[in-house]
């Protein structure tokens, strides 16, 4: 009853002031985004390209699909979590600690709910555009050529806002820049590399594969393979949905809870 | 209630063991110039820091413009300017940019926002920095673009936490001479300082806090009557 009352609270909190958060960002992204989307965009064209072609070569297929094919779908989604990820650990962390930005804005009628919200729009542009340049490369190859493709960018979106949201919990109650590795190696980059991105985790060993249900990013990668395929099963891909939205709903609310309790004392 | 902008009653908030405040009560009447002095650790801050939101009181009310701030806190915040101790200006982006976002934040409309930051940047004159970095700007102009970006919105209310702290005396007094054109102005403005100068300059009315109590509460003329000085009052209180 306590959660659902906090819940409760932050929803009758939230308001449309949160763009005004999402707009300061990108009016400051505009200032500095030339080595940003390089990075974003040029990183995951640079694993596609390695690996695709690179490891490609000795492995002919994989369910019938080339290599390179094969890891477009994991590359968009393992793209868009690193863009949100890292926007929503090291950029908010300096917003919120550093150049104590969270505090200037709480002294105006924008409230916590407000920035959390605006922030997690913010991670989740970024994601969209690490994970739509991957897309747009791969329908210009050929790469992904099936017409549920078109409904990839809404999967793009949803990683972007679980992804914004989970940075932003860790970033609530991380002391320093430096925690952050903690998060990167053992959170992302284990989910980059156990969550079907690279191969199907049914070759993984029997406790492992359990232990993937439990990282997001695997959902996401699914969700996008299936719809890059043109294979749907409603059933799956109606239950992967939902793991995602609530995991991104958890996250969400808890980072509002968290920073809220570490800005207003 | 209806002459008071701001009435704080019982207001208690304490860190672990430490009394920050116990139970403080006191009136701002409208278009008041109010002081909040005392040595450190008195819990100055801690009063301006919740009467702006940051810190959330364990007991006690406050009303700010008739609202109560623990339910109206986002409706009072638009008839609130706040210049808090700790620099936080936006470092990533121009004088003007600051002000426009800021105006933004209150849902400012921007050909207002424009007209009203052009007015600020002459007041405060800033016009000739309008398109530096913040970063570029001396302590001086920083506290005058502080203060500048809490005006942006038309307070009926600003309060200041040590505007004038580390500032040299020229930066000082050009500070003091616009907050006293605001105020005759018709703004109200709670400000705390740790120079007992500035406080007989500028106050009207002053609270004096000490361990967290308010020890002395009046107009500095009632204060000052008996011919000590605001600095020997504020020494006694220290040392006891």
């Amino acid at each position: 009853m306590k959660i659902i009352r906090k819940i409760k609270n932050i929803n009758s909190n939230l308001s449309l002031r949160s763009f005004t958060v999402f707009y300061r960002n990108y009016m400051v992204w505009l200032k500095y985004y030339k080595p940003g989307v390089i990075g974003d965009i040029l990183e995951p064209l640079l694993y596609l390209a390695a690996l695709g072609f690179g490891v490609g070569k000795f492995i002919h297929n994989i369910d019938g699909i080339s290599y390179l094919k094969y890891i477009v779908p994991g590359i968009i989604a393992s793209s868009s979590m690193y863009a949100a990820a890292f926007e929503s650990t090291f950029g908010a962390y300096t917003r919120m600690v550093t150049n104590g930005i969270y505090e200037a804005i709480l002294l105006t009628p924008v409230g916590i709910e407000d920035i959390v919200l605006g922030e997690v729009l913010w991670g989740t542009a970024k994601a969209f555009m690490s994970g739509m340049a991957v897309l747009i490369i791969g329908i210009a190859f050929r790469w992904t050529i099936s017409p549920f493709s078109f409904f990839i960018p809404v999967i793009i979106i949803l990683n972007g806002i679980l992804f914004s949201s989970l940075s932003l919990l860790i970033t609530s109650f991380s002391p320093s820049y430096d925690f952050f590795s903690y998060y990167f190696t053992i959170v992302v980059s284990t989910m980059f590399l156990f969550s079907g991105v690279f191969y199907p985790i049914s070759s993984l060993p029997y406790l492992v594969k359990y232990f993937v249900y439990i990282m997001p990013l695997y959902y996401t990668v699914s969700i996008i393979r299936m719809l890059d395929e043109g294979i749907i099963h409603p059933l799956i891909l109606s239950s992967y949905l939902s793991v995602i939205i609530l995991f991104a709903l958890i996250f969400f609310y808890a980072s509002v809870f968290f920073i809220r309790k570490r800005v207003i004392k | 209630m209806e002459n008071y902008i701001l009435t704080v009653k019982d207001l208690t908030k304490n860190f672990g063991h430490i009394h920050a405040l116990n139970k403080i009560t006191f009136n701002i009447k409208y278009g008041d110039f109010f002081g909040l002095i005392g040595p450190n650790g008195a819990g100055k801050s801690t009063l301006l820091k919740i009467l702006y939101g940051i810190v959330i009181p364990e007991a006690g009310d406050t009303f700010i413009s008739g609202l109560n701030l623990q339910y109206d806190y986002k409706k009072i915040k638009y008839g609130l300017g706040i210049v808090p101790q700790d620099d936080n200006l936006d470092e990533d982006l121009s004088v003007y940019e600051n002000l426009i976002i800021y105006a933004m934040y209150f849902g400012i409309p921007k050909k207002e926002s424009i007209k009203k930051s052009v007015e600020l940047l002459t007041f405060f004159n800033l016009e000739d920095k309008k398109n530096s970095k913040v970063a570029d700007l001396s302590g001086g102009l920083r506290r005058r673009l502080m203060i500048a970006r809490a005006l942006i919105n038309n307070p009926s209310l600003i309060i200041l936490d040590e505007p004038t702290s580390g500032l040299d005396p020229e930066y000082r007094q050009n500070i003091w001479s616009r907050l006293r054109a605001l105020n005759e102005s018709g703004v109200t403005i709670l400000m705390s300082t740790h120079y007992m100068e500035e406080a007989e300059k500028l106050f009207k009315n002053v609270i004096i806090l000490n361990h967290g109590n308010i020890v002395l509460n009046g107009s500095i003329k009632e204060i000052t009557l008996n011919k000590k000085s605001l600095e020997e009052i504020f020494l006694n209180i220290a040392k006891n």
